[in-house]
């Protein structure tokens, strides 16, 4: 495997965190805004943030790795208390997770990089409002100049800081990065190392990083081993030796502070530039050292620290360990336990190929099934042996399953842009968030649920004002829920608001030449009129939901899912919107047919009605095509064999078959003469293009009991190509 | 024989770019999600050097730190923290805890090799 | 797909299995084949190239089985009792070829290996060398004055571009 696509591979686990990661952030931020403000909230929603912000800087994505190095300052002084924790400052940062969750897509290449600039603004706002007292002292860094900018310079930014140093650290600006080059100043460094007592502490090693200056280049030229005890009064873990090493100039200052970082405070280490009378430091009048200016070790890069007391310098470089700062931290941050269950990741694609193979499993059980007499099933345990098998099928359905959190997890965002865009005020309610259902359908619902969720709010929910009026709270209640329901998910998005306006609905339909004006209508058919393709009942279409767009697409994306949409309303109560799903998409309920010698597979979702034609009922129109008569409307009807061209040896006369009429969602019916229907079942679907490719007309195939294939018809295209008469698909021959 | 690093770090995608960029270096490389998981590993694997987070679920960086200091047998095994973080408190923080030294976050691969040549031979 | 790296690396030798086609042998690197499995009548599929007979069942795979005589240009296969299908990946995908007769596996030296000499109008893009093998059987098989070696024709299994669907409606 090239480490391109290595880190590729590691960049697409990044990503799934990151959606992880957004989706903890953005539960955590809404229980804030909400007034639940505890500590192990502001600690998981931090925490969120900072691993986003960890990986984005990682795989290099500066502009999401900006962002979130400000936002998670500002949690970060939230979680310290130094920001007030408001919920007003929660609603603060849940518009800033917004343009957070932009900067995510971004960095997925979903969407281009969002214009932060008054999310960022706002957050340091925060940061610079809220500065605590401590940092009057010390300047802190402007907020117009946030510190990511230099974050990622400081990726050699490895060390131990908290070290008081005997030179002036107020004049002593970042010495390791301002370094002056190109001077003239590039003669030979001299370097002292002698290790502390405390060196040799926390596992470190002081010999390694004589090592290491040696791989650098650095030649010892003298170990000053005059502290050397005799052997019986040497104690392991205290450092004798003194190492004076030469090292070539061309090595930067900077990497010289890197090789002593996590060398012990208080050793000696001195290095500076032979002949030379310029170091590192950019104020060489600040440092006073008895032959040549000396750096020291210590990282000096945080001069606003203001735990670091300024030190006047004296003659001579002493070096001593600062006091160990606090270690108080909010209670429980650390101990936060994540709810987060033990995962594996597995791809999608081994998931697949398991299902086949227990699909194939099932099949060689029901071959066994028809060839064992029933005597004989039972001697060979077969019922067991099939109970076994269904339930491993059914294990390994449910391991694609997924929480239908993911699909729920976009809509508080929505309806937070929509509260801000109507005026209204919305408090969402949020059930069954854990019930699982194949990816497949997850995949799938977000357009038709965002539909709804925008249809609740901007038509179904009245403002303040109105509802104030009419004795409501002013706050409007948008419940979406999720539940199983036998191999069905219903999901729920109910509102508490005006409820369907029938008359205008009907009015608005009669006008719009939808129904006839004496067409008897019940409320139910009245409230179905709603999802009617070009409805619309807004007196002014808002640009927000654009009604009648939205719920003609939610129910033909419900019904392209295998559902259906059902709607209730009360009038000055409210309306809910109910898409019953199929819990898979892997799976099919099929009508299995048989046409000249072929089995084909008719989704029962398009079945209307099986006729036996009577003498007569079916009528020629011209010699290729022909019509049924249904309670006095004209169906085409066509046979698969003709639509595909395959050859008919065996014509049945229409009395003799049977007509499925299938609906197409999209182009009205259509008649499918069949010879026989041989069995109604649910099918695994196979996609016909994971090893050739998609064939029009067909959605598919299955495998069926006897380890034959079948193929899947898709409705849609048939009756499209029944309607059109120069279409037609062919069908090899069989006498190839 | 390659030396064994332990990383511990709650982000999957951050074990596995330390585990390409140090595999790659020569090291051999064992990988836990959080604090408990990693003493758990330490105990069972000695690795010859500990890269741990600070921040992650069930027990932090600082509490896997004195948690493995706590062990005789660890007393002199190097342990760096590499973390986004870079404020002295929590750097001084770790040392307390007894860790070796600090890497801030992104790293770069090689910065990262010198580094953990510096503390494990 | 590993024909072509492997006739790059004229030191290796190659495992190819043999079959005949209208009397004529071809091979196949081993390293493409999958199984071997007998001859079954797949399920037909609509709009499809003659050459694609339909598709079948493997191992809860649906997979189209292609008729690889006349893919190549010659007479399409007659089924019988010794038909079988050769089941080859293909980039990751699989594919059922429909053959007269197994023949045999044998060991080629790589360097043996001669490229298809071009010549006026024939179309050997699908044939990517020809080498002769000892034979052992297989009396279909074209045998040269009785010292009972053979010449194979190699095809270049991507070269048949079976999945390619801009290919397969030309």
């Amino acid at each position: 495997m090239s480490e391109d696509k290595e880190l590729d591979e590691i960049q697409a686990i990044f990503f799934e965190e990151c959606v992880e990661g957004l989706g903890t952030a953005e539960a955590g931020l809404t229980a804030f805004a909400n007034g639940d403000i505890s500590a192990e909230v502001i600690a998981g929603v931090f925490r969120a943030v900072h691993s986003i912000k960890g990986g984005a800087g990682a795989f290099g994505h500066n502009a999401l790795l900006t962002f979130a190095h400000t936002f998670e300052n500002v949690l970060d002084r939230v979680r310290a208390g130094d920001i007030a924790a408001t919920t007003e400052i929660g609603q603060h940062l849940l518009s800033a997770f917004d343009t957070l969750s932009d900067h995510v897509s971004a960095a997925m290449g979903r969407a281009d990089v969002p214009q932060d600039g008054t999310a960022l603004a706002g957050l340091n706002a925060l940061l610079a409002g809220e500065a605590p007292a401590a940092a009057a002292t010390h300047p802190i860094p402007s907020p117009s100049a946030p510190e990511p900018a230099s974050q990622p310079a400081e990726a050699d930014d490895m060390g131990f800081v908290p070290v008081a140093v005997a030179l002036d650290l107020e004049d002593f600006d970042a010495p390791a990065i301002a370094a002056p080059e190109g001077n003239g100043n590039d003669g030979p460094w001299r370097i002292s190392f002698a290790p502390s007592r405390a060196a040799m502490a926390n596992g470190a090693e002081p010999l390694l990083v004589v090592r290491e200056l040696e791989r650098m280049g650095a030649r010892v030229i003298h170990a000053d081993l005059a502290k050397l005890p005799p052997l019986r009064e040497l104690e392991p873990e205290q450092g004798y030796i003194r190492w004076e090493l030469l090292l070539d100039g061309s090595v930067e200052q900077q990497e010289l502070d890197e090789c002593f970082d996590f060398v012990a405070p208080d050793s000696l280490i001195e290095y500076r530039r032979e002949g030379a009378t310029i170091t590192a430091a950019n104020e060489p009048e600040a440092i006073v050292a008895p032959e040549a200016e000396i750096v020291t070790a210590a990282d000096l890069s945080n001069p606003d620290d203001e735990r670091t007391p300024p030190v006047s310098a004296p003659p001579v470089l002493s070096i001593v360990p600062s006091a160990p700062p606090p270690t108080a931290m909010p209670a429980g941050d650390a101990k936060m336990l994540d709810a987060a269950a033990q995962t594996i990741r597995i791809d999608v694609t081994r998931l697949d190929m398991l299902l086949n193979l227990v699909g194939e499993l099932v099949i060689r059980n029901s071959i066994l099934n028809d060839r064992l007499a029933a005597e004989d099933q039972e001697r060979v345990e077969l019922p067991q042996l099939a109970r076994l098998t269904r339930e491993i099928q059914d294990n390994v359905m449910s391991l694609r399953a997924q929480p239908i959190r993911q699909a729920f997890s976009r809509v508080p965002r929505i309806v937070r842009e929509l509260c801000a865009a109507t005026a209204k005020q919305v408090n969402l309610e949020v059930q069954g968030e854990g019930t699982e259902v194949d990816k497949s359908v997850i995949e799938k619902i977000g357009e038709p649920l965002t539909h709804m969720i925008r249809n609740a709010i901007d038509h179904g929910l009245e403002s303040p004002e109105e509802r104030i009026a009419a004795g409501k709270d002013p706050v409007g209640t948008v419940r979406l829920s999720a539940e199983q329901k036998g191999a069905r998910i219903v999901i729920r998005v109910a509102d508490d608001g005006r409820g369907i306006d029938r008359e205008r609905v009907r009015a608005k339909a009669i006008e719009k030449g939808i129904v006839a004006a004496d067409t008897p209508l019940t409320d139910e058919d009245i409230d179905n009129l709603i999802c009617a393709p070009g409805f619309s009942t807004a007196e002014t279409i808002s640009n927000i939901s654009g009604r009648g767009v939205g719920m003609d697409v939610v129910r033909t994306n419900v019904e392209a899912l295998g559902g259906r949409i059902e709607i209730s309303s009360t009038p000055g109560q409210g309306t809910s919107f109910t898409m019953v799903l199929p819990l898979t998409l892997a799976i099919l309920d099929g009508m299995i047919v048989r046409i000249d010698g072929q089995r084909y597979v008719v989704p029962l979702a398009h079945v209307v009605e099986s006729i036996r034609p009577n003498p007569g009922q079916v009528k020629a129109l011209s010699p290729t095509s022909e019509v049924i008569d249904l309670r006095g409307s004209y169906v085409p009807v066509r046979r698969v064999s003709d639509i595909f061209g395959l050859s008919a040896h065996d014509r049945r006369c229409p009395e003799e078959s049977l007509v499925i009429i299938a609906e197409s969602d999209t182009a009205g019916c259509i008649g499918l003469m069949v010879d026989t229907i041989d069995d109604r079942r649910e099918l695994v679907v196979k996609s016909l293009d994971q090893n050739l490719y998609p064939i029009a007309g067909l959605s598919g195939a299955t495998i069926l009991g006897d380890g034959s294939i079948a193929l899947i018809l898709d409705i849609d295209a048939l009756v499209s190509a029944a309607n059109s008469s120069g279409a037609r698909f062919t069908l090899k021959g069989m006498a190839a | 024989m390659s030396k064994l690093i332990l990383t511990v770090d709650d982000s999957a995608s951050m074990r596995m770019l330390l585990k390409v960029s140090l595999t790659a270096q020569g090291y051999a490389i064992e990988g836990a999600e959080d604090g408990c998981k990693g003493l758990e590993r330490m105990k069972e694997l000695d690795p010859d050097l500990l890269i741990t987070d600070i921040n992650m679920p069930h027990m932090d960086g600082f509490e896997l730190i004195e948690a493995v200091r706590a062990l005789p047998e660890f007393r002199g095994t190097p342990i760096l923290v590499l973390s986004t973080e870079f404020s002295d408190e929590k750097k001084s923080r770790a040392r307390n805890a007894g860790a070796t030294g600090w890497i801030t976050k992104p790293f770069d691969a090689e910065k990262l090799g010198a580094a953990i040549r510096r503390v494990c031979s | 797909m590993n024909d072509q790296t492997e006739t790059t690396d004229v030191t290796h030798d190659l495992k190819i299995v043999t079959f005949t086609l209208c009397g004529h042998m071809f091979g196949i690197a081993m390293t493409s084949l999958l199984e071997i499995r007998e001859w079954e009548e797949p399920t037909p599929l609509p709009g499809v190239p003659h050459y694609v007979r339909g598709v079948t069942n493997l191992r809860g795979n649906v997979v189209p089985v292609v008729g690889l005589s006349e893919r190549l240009g010659w007479a399409p296969s007659e089924t019988h009792a010794r038909s079988c299908i050769l089941v080859v990946n293909l980039d990751g995908k699989q594919a059922g070829f429909l053959v007269d007769e197994m023949n045999d596996i044998v060991t080629v030296s790589v360097a043996e290996i001669q490229p298809p000499p071009a010549l006026d109008g024939a179309d050997t893009s699908m044939i990517s060398g020809l080498v002769r093998v000892v034979d052992r059987g297989g009396d279909n098989a074209e045998t040269t004055q009785g010292d009972k070696s053979a010449m194979v024709l190699l095809i270049d299994v991507p070269a048949l571009s079976l999945t390619r669907h801009l290919d397969a409606a030309a």
